[in-house]
């Protein structure tokens, strides 16, 4: 595949690559996010964090047992890489980076918990598949360490009706997915005193600890003021990836820090495989937040010529344009509308 | 579960009711192909000529304010006075010029960041012929007005962050208000072999009968329509 060097990515610094046993050092570098003013455009960004938290452990797979995984050079205690975030999801997990069945490389698996003595760690599904496997263990990118436990970003901070909003997808009371918004509250203690809050929760709970996986994507509503620059340190994933897109809205990160175009994100292929072409009602769609922060929706048209002909096309521009070479810059994140009710594998491959 | 289907979400479109963001639509209408039954539906002026970047035409969504009786007023356009009147009482959710149709008369306009607005209400599509924004609308030489009940529902209320979907383009069209439908076309030229439901504007002040006038009028002119249609049919086709 072919990509665009991106302007925002200063570089790999270091590079040793990952044994089968081994603690590694991962390639580390930064990357500066824009998170869009009101004065330039409407306020809004889709942003991804493909500045990893350094890994905590590199290993294989010895042994599998249900859920569990069993290496025998693990070196953890029990409890590590266990502790839930403050909305009760996994706070570390697994990726894959070495698998006999390509197909299996960079899915990764939250961690639920851990037993030193045993040196197993359990994840939340079936492990059955992954016996063999490389793996790498990592904690979530937080709210904190991306916007700063105090706002450092400098967010514009006040209440729920005054402070910027950060969009995440959750899960709400009834179990389903939905919308969750935090923001920098700041505030007298009685009003539950400052610090990162979440919509519909207590004034006084402390979010900074939501974790923010690696394939999850972030929306951000600026309310007013300029621009704000968010620098973001951080490993530089070295392994493919692999995201499911399931039926309804998806809002994924792209997982490498560098410029992709549409023709290859890898979202679409002529077999049927990803992403279904079709007409403006019936092709599944992208959409992309604009740097004017309005959404552009893309989606790969499948018609005949005098109406428009094949290709990837923007919803309100002639649909005979050719919009492959589109650019999704690095930094930012996308929101994949899928209608069918099978979900589709997404896989990239390491750009660079 | 895996990360995946944790987190990468299947995310029902979730309307947030607080005020929390500006609420906004994403709309796409007018021209549609079906493969099935390969029809399109077309849109043209009098002469079913279709619209394009020759053949200028704005294409408009939008509502019209409430008590504001459509037929009633429709039938009383006989200039472009009349004509700006009516327009001052529709609601434009977004309009677009045929400059960017595919072929004459097949275009599939849209916008994604509609602010939220006429929620619940009937929308109507218009083509207003000679001109190319809505604010030359009054100058417009034909206009045609069109919906389709089945098709339009009615205007969804925005949503935030990704905008509501309101994808209206249609075959056909049910409700003819302004204009001319002529179903069942054969074309020619780009849409060789294609079925087209045309949908034809009406010059301005051209009267607007009444249902009853029709059916006085079909059995006289039915033998001569079916001539005229396949003289006319090939002008359609033209790009």
């Amino acid at each position: 595949m072919k990509y665009k060097v991106p302007t925002l990515f200063v570089g790999l610094l270091i590079s040793s690559f990952l044994s089968a046993v081994t603690v590694s050092t991962d390639p580390v570098g930064f990357i500066t996010l824009t998170i869009k003013g009101t004065d330039t455009s409407d306020g809004l960004s889709a942003v991804s964090v493909p500045m990893l938290s350094a890994s905590l452990h590199s290993g294989v797979v010895y042994d599998v047992d249900g859920q569990t995984i069993t290496d025998n050079n693990a070196s953890w205690s029990t409890g590590d890489f266990a502790t839930p975030d403050p909305n009760g999801n996994p706070s570390h997990y697994i990726e894959i980076t070495n698998h006999s069945d390509d197909t299996k490389v960079g899915l990764i698996y939250e961690i639920t918990a851990s037993d030193g003595g045993n040196k197993t760690l359990t994840i939340a599904e079936d492990a059955s598949v992954l016996n063999g496997a490389s793996y790498t263990v990592r904690k979530n990118r937080t709210l904190g360490d991306i916007f700063g436990d105090a706002n450092e970003a400098g967010l514009t901070a006040g209440s729920s009706s005054s402070a910027d909003i950060i969009y995440k997808v959750g899960v709400d009371g009834n179990g389903s997915l939905a919308w969750q918004i935090y923001y920098y509250q700041e505030a007298p203690i009685f009003a539950g005193g400052n610090g990162w809050r979440q919509l519909g929760k207590s004034g006084s709970a402390d979010m900074k600890d939501v974790g923010v996986f690696p394939d999850e994507g972030l929306i951000i509503k600026r309310r007013s003021g300029s621009d704000v620059s968010v620098t973001l340190t951080g490993s530089v994933k070295t392994s493919n990836s692999r995201t499911s897109i399931q039926t309804g809205f998806n809002l994924v990160s792209l997982s490498y820090p560098v410029d992709v175009s549409l023709d290859n994100l890898g979202l679409y292929n002529s077999d049927g495989s990803l992403l279904t072409a079709g007409s403006t009602s019936t092709a599944d769609r992208i959409y992309y937040v604009n740097d004017a922060g309005q959404f552009d929706i893309f989606y790969y048209q499948q018609a005949p010529i005098f109406a428009g002909g094949n290709g990837w096309r923007k919803l309100g521009a002639s649909a005979s344009t050719d919009q492959k070479d589109s650019i999704i810059p690095a930094g930012r994140s996308i929101v994949v509308l899928r209608r069918d009710t099978s979900a589709i594998d997404w896989a990239t491959n390491v750009p660079f | 579960m895996t990360l995946q289907a944790r987190a990468l979400l299947t995310l029902p479109l979730v309307l947030l009711s607080s005020n929390l963001n500006a609420q906004t639509v994403s709309a796409t209408f007018g021209s549609k192909y079906d493969a099935a039954s390969n029809t399109a539906s077309i849109f043209s002026n009098e002469a079913k000529v279709g619209f394009d970047s020759t053949t200028t035409a704005l294409f408009a969504l939008g509502y019209f304010n409430d008590g504001f009786s459509v037929a009633t007023e429709a039938a009383s356009i006989t200039d472009s006075a009349s004509l700006t009147t009516f327009l001052g009482s529709f609601n434009v959710l977004h309009s677009q010029s045929f400059s960017d149709a595919t072929a004459a008369g097949f275009f599939t306009p849209g916008n994604s960041s509609i602010a939220e607005q006429g929620a619940g209400k009937d929308s109507y599509i218009m083509s207003l012929a000679g001109v190319t924004s809505w604010d030359q609308g009054g100058t417009a030489s034909e206009i045609g007005l069109f919906r389709d009940a089945a098709t339009f529902g009615t205007i969804p209320a925005g949503a935030s962050p990704t905008p509501a979907d309101y994808n209206i383009e249609s075959i056909s069209y049910d409700t003819v208000i302004l204009g001319k439908e002529y179903l069942g076309e054969s074309l020619t030229g780009a849409f060789a072999g294609v079925t087209g439901n045309i949908y034809a504007s009406q010059a301005i002040g051209q009267a607007v009968p009444e249902p009853s006038t029709y059916a006085l009028f079909f059995g006289i002119f039915s033998i001569g329509f079916v001539y005229w249609r396949k003289r006319t049919s090939k002008t359609v086709s033209q790009d």
